[in-house]
Parts: C-alpha cells; structure tokens; sequence
C-alpha cells in the first residue's frame, strides 16, 4: 500500500479510494485545489473570529440571565442537536471512514475543550477578566508547543508563526488594557 | 490569585489541546462530522459541572433563558467551530489558532457599531498589532 500524503495538509490520505483519486488528478487541478483550500482555510478562521468576536457580546446577556457554565453546557448541548439536524445526513459516510483513532482523538480533544471551556469560567469566578483574557489569550503559543510535540510530521512551525502568534497576543494585551 | 491565573493558564492549554486532538482526529472523516462528534465530551463535562454547582439556578430558569442558549449554540457550533474545525483541518491548529484569536478586533468592531463605544489609541494601536501577526501568518508558505 502506497502511503500518500496530500499536497494541502500533510495528512495520510483518508482512503485508498481517496489516494486513486488523487494519483489520476491532474497535477494542476490538484495544485489549484490546494490553493483553495489554503484560502478556505483562512477565510473560515477569520469567519470563525468574527462570530467569536461577536459572541462576546450576546454572551454578556446570556451569563446576566444565568450563569456562564450552565449557558457554556446548554450552548454545547443544543449545539450537538443542531449539528445532527443540519449534518447528520453526512454521518453515516463519515463512520465509514472512521477507525478507532478518530474517535480517540475527538474525545481528547472535546475533553480538553470542557476542561478548557470550565478552566475558563472558574478563573473568571476567582480574578478579574482583565488578567484572564490576556492569559487565555496565550492559547496561540500552546498550540505552537502542542503542535510540535503531537504534529511532529504534519505540522511544520516557522519563526514566521511564532513571531505572528507573540504579535497576536500583544495586541489582545493592548485592546485588553485599553477596554479597562 | 494564583489559583486563578493558574485555571486561565489550563483553560489556554485546553483550548490548545482540542485544536491539536481535533486535527488529528479529522485526518479521516469531515469537519462538520468531527465537530458533532467532540462536542458530545465538552458537553458532558460542562453540563455536569454545571449541575452539580448550579443546579438549583438550572431548575429555576424559564423557558426564554432556554431559548437563548439554543441561539448561542446555533452561532457557536454550526457556525464559529465549524468554520474553527475546518480551518484547522485545512492550515493546521497553530495558523488557525493565530488567526482565530484575533476575535478582539471583532469585538472592538462590533462594540463600536452596535453598543455605540468609542475607538481610543490603545485599540488602535492593539488592532495593528493583531493584523500584523494574521498578515505574518497568512503570508507564510
């Protein structure tokens, strides 16, 4: 078996079916493929800051009329009823290509984000949100490490990154202490 | 004191985790199919802290707070960690996480247009800090 690993992620190829397609693409398609899911990429983050940016503020009202872990586990809740409602017609593919792994590391990494997401909400509980968002908003630099240690093969760290991250996070520290 | 900084230092590092887990468990199967799939741990632990500390606020909540959480998870999960999950399957966790945490700019914006805050040199000079590590970030191949 032919280990094939894709242009755009470094990852192994899902399938041998996925690895037939791929081989009889055009080198071109492929290339232009990768292109945009580069720019997929980038465009779905910055989507994903805005609505988190946007969040903020209807989150505000929601802890107001309750509390923010309960809001945090019903908004987590709810958000898995209407994933199955608008993507479960796509699940049963998925599952299919699924092995044990798959689910290994989804439960690990929605274990970390409850832990993260009751972290969060319990340090909110103790010091100020001013100290609080800045060290959250380290998340970046961890991921860096993370990466390093768990994506060794997948995920290649720049000084471009490191050095984008470290901006990042001075200018959250900056907007933070001018919103004081 | 300690404490705290200590539990806004784990929630960093939990974050961190789900974006690296999350990029390997999406090597085989779809954004849409890996987000579904992690929530159902995240809500797990959440909704039993939040029952065990608050369940007496829990069961005193009416119906309209309800339906507030159900907006919040509708713009939360098919929207911000869909798109969250496919940019980390597409430019890997750390661009993705770099990017994704320039949500303060956002929020200035946001704040400005909608709760009618003023703009002050600190958010100014913040929000070029933050597009200069975004630009650094997207512009590196």
């Amino acid at each position: 078996m032919i280990e094939i690993v894709s242009m755009w992620s470094g990852t192994p190829a899902p399938s041998m079916i996925a690895a037939e397609t791929y081989i009889l693409k055009p080198r071109s398609s492929s290339r232009a493929e990768s292109k945009f899911k580069g720019y997929s990429g980038y465009l779905a983050g910055i989507g994903a800051s805005a609505i988190y940016g946007g969040l903020g503020v209807l989150g505000k009202k929601v802890a107001l009329e309750s509390h923010p872990m309960v809001a945090a586990g019903f908004g987590f809740l709810f958000g898995f009823l209407l994933m199955t409602l608008f993507f479960g017609n796509t699940f049963p593919r998925n599952i299919k290509n699924s092995i044990k792994s798959t689910y290994l590391f989804l439960t690990i990494a929605g274990l970390t984000t409850g832990f993260g997401v009751s972290s969060w909400y319990l340090a909110l509980s103790m010091i100020p949100v001013i100290i609080v968002a800045p060290v959250v908003s380290a998340y970046p630099l961890f991921t860096i490490a993370l990466s390093a240690i768990f994506l060794r093969n997948i995920e290649k760290i720049t000084y471009k990154t490191i050095l984008g991250a470290l901006l990042v996070l001075a200018g959250i520290i900056i907007v933070g202490v001018g919103n004081v | 004191m300690l404490l705290g900084i200590a539990l806004a230092l784990c929630a960093a590092m939990g974050f961190a985790g789900s974006a690296v887990f999350a990029k390997k468990g999406m090597s085989r199967v779809a954004p849409p199919f890996a987000t579904a799939v992690l929530i159902i741990p995240a809500a797990m632990v959440t909704l039993a802290l939040a029952f065990i500390f608050h369940w007496s606020l829990i069961f005193g909540l009416s119906g309209g707070v309800f339906l507030w959480f159900l907006l919040i998870g509708f713009i939360n999960y098919p929207g911000g960690r869909l798109m969250n999950n496919i940019s980390i399957n597409a430019i890997g966790p750390s661009k993705s996480a770099i990017i994704v945490s320039s949500s303060p700019i956002f929020a200035a914006i946001f704040a400005v247009a909608f709760a009618g805050e003023s703009l002050n040199k600190f958010i100014v000079i913040g929000t070029v800090a933050i597009m200069s590590g975004v630009i650094l970030v997207v512009t590196d191949r």
